[in-house]
């Protein structure tokens, strides 16, 4: 066999298993399905938070190395405006190797109640030692993220919020709307510190998902003002913290509240 | 009474030893910032395949492969420890496979792009199957293996080209011969 042919061949070959593996890539949820789960017993946070949680804004972006848009999918749009709240979820999901973790997700049922507008969520993942903060992906491919649209009247202002800075160092300190105090730097402080150290630092790793069969999450819209997602980790767990990030997009009704609920569900 | 020759003369294993330390030495001191699964093949492949064009004997790159894993393993290059020793011997293998397929013509751009992306991505599937084996979900690793293949055949194939690039200037210089042994 001639030199040419057999680097023809060999080409083939290699085509062959690329197109096998990113088969595989693309159908491995199905092949592979995941093992069963179970809730762990206990709700690990079951708290409501008001229209006063809206402690930033209003503004386009959401923190991140660059700032990133805030609407899954979207990148920055200037002309939009939005509030956002901070609510640390006392739990995060484990992934890596179940003989030595307990690996499982977060899940997270929330109760809208005179939602106006858009309400989108977003999660950071706080990590230990020098490793940047996760959060789920903005744009591009295995982009999540969680919508949910109310048609209550809205209000007319957000007296709590004041628009967050862009930080040049990339870190960002933001203070968290629920009543969980405990932080692994300061063990009375309300506050958490987000930092990044390159463009898309941390965005591979943490998702949002309407179900465990989309592991790698989804961008969902809903009108239900009822329901529930997953927070899941694939490679690197955030380990130390799991923030929820809420976003309106008006200022709210003075009625409005958000009733948050997390739980670990186990991977066995 | 006639004294058997060695399969590799004490010049092939310097020659093979030293590319298995340079793969080591490449690891330790390189450290791209792409964090783009498989990016590491660029550089990881080409002392290999360097020491399979010019040695060109069967087992040359498994004799690397298995040099450089025991070195990574003993300097705890990453966390599969002992493990080291099966991916990197994989990718030794596959490039001496690939050799044998190409007749040694590894100086070749395309041979070497095909060695290269072989290589690394044995070196992939060998990782991927021992996370498995260790007890890592499959629904982990499958998730995303299609991008990670993609980029592993571009990486090990650039390192493949590089290395033929070194070894066609080494026999245009010739440092080295075609039919050297």
């Amino acid at each position: 066999m001639e030199f040419r042919t057999r680097v023809g061949l060999a080409f083939v070959l290699l085509g062959c298993f690329l197109g096998g593996m990113v088969a595989l890539g693309t159908f491995g949820e199905v092949l592979f399905p995941q093992s069963t789960t179970m809730p762990t017993p206990g709700i690990l946070i079951d708290q409501v938070v008001t229209k006063a949680g809206f402690q930033y804004g209003p503004q386009s972006w959401r923190p991140s190395y660059d700032p990133l848009g805030i609407y899954p999918g979207k990148d920055v749009l200037d002309n939009e405006t939005w509030y956002l709240m901070f609510i640390d979820l006392n739990a995060t999901p484990v992934s890596g190797d179940p003989n030595v973790k307990r690996i499982g997700s977060v899940r997270l049922t929330y109760n809208f109640t005179d939602l106006s507008g858009r309400a989108v969520f977003h999660v950071y993942g706080l990590t230990t030692g020098t490793i940047p903060t996760r959060t789920n992906r903005q744009v591009g491919y295995n982009n999540c993220g969680f919508v949910v649209m109310g048609n209550a009247t809205g209000g007319s202002s957000m007296p709590a919020a004041t628009p967050l800075v862009i930080s040049g160092s990339h870190q960002y300190r933001i203070a968290i709307s629920n009543n969980l105090l405990a932080d692994s730097d300061d063990l009375t402080s309300t506050t958490r510190t987000l930092w990044f150290n390159s463009p898309q630092s941390g965005q591979g790793s943490l998702h949002i998902t309407p179900s465990l069969s989309k592991r790698m999450g989804a961008v969902t819209e809903t009108t239900d003002q009822n329901g529930s997602l997953y927070v899941t980790a694939t490679g690197g767990d955030p380990g130390n913290a799991l923030l929820l990030l809420v976003a309106v997009d008006r200022p709210q009704p003075d009625g409005f509240a958000l009733r948050v609920r997390t739980e670990f569900v186990r991977m066995s | 009474m006639a004294i058997k020759k060695p399969y590799f003369s004490l010049y092939e294993i310097a020659l093979l030893s030293l590319c298995a330390a340079l793969i080591v030495v490449l690891n330790t001191t390189f450290s791209l910032p792409l964090k783009i699964p498989g990016h590491t093949g660029i550089y990881w492949v080409v002392p290999v395949i360097i020491g399979v064009g010019i040695v060109k004997k069967p087992g040359a790159g498994t004799y690397i492969g298995f040099v450089s894993g025991i070195l990574a393993t003993l300097f705890g290059l990453n966390t599969l420890h002992i493990f080291n020793l099966i991916i990197y011997l994989a990718l030794g293998t596959m490039i001496d496979l690939v050799g044998l397929l190409f007749f040694y013509r590894l100086d070749h751009p395309a041979a070497g792009f095909v060695a290269g992306a072989a290589g690394n991505l044995a070196k992939m599937v060998v990782n991927f199957a021992l996370q498995t084996f260790l007890g890592i979900p499959a629904v982990f690793i499958v998730i995303g293996i299609g991008a990670a293949s993609i980029s592993h055949f571009i990486f090990g194939g650039i390192g493949g080209i590089i290395a033929a690039l070194v070894l066609s200037r080494l026999l245009k210089s010739g440092v080295i011969t075609r039919d050297e042994a």
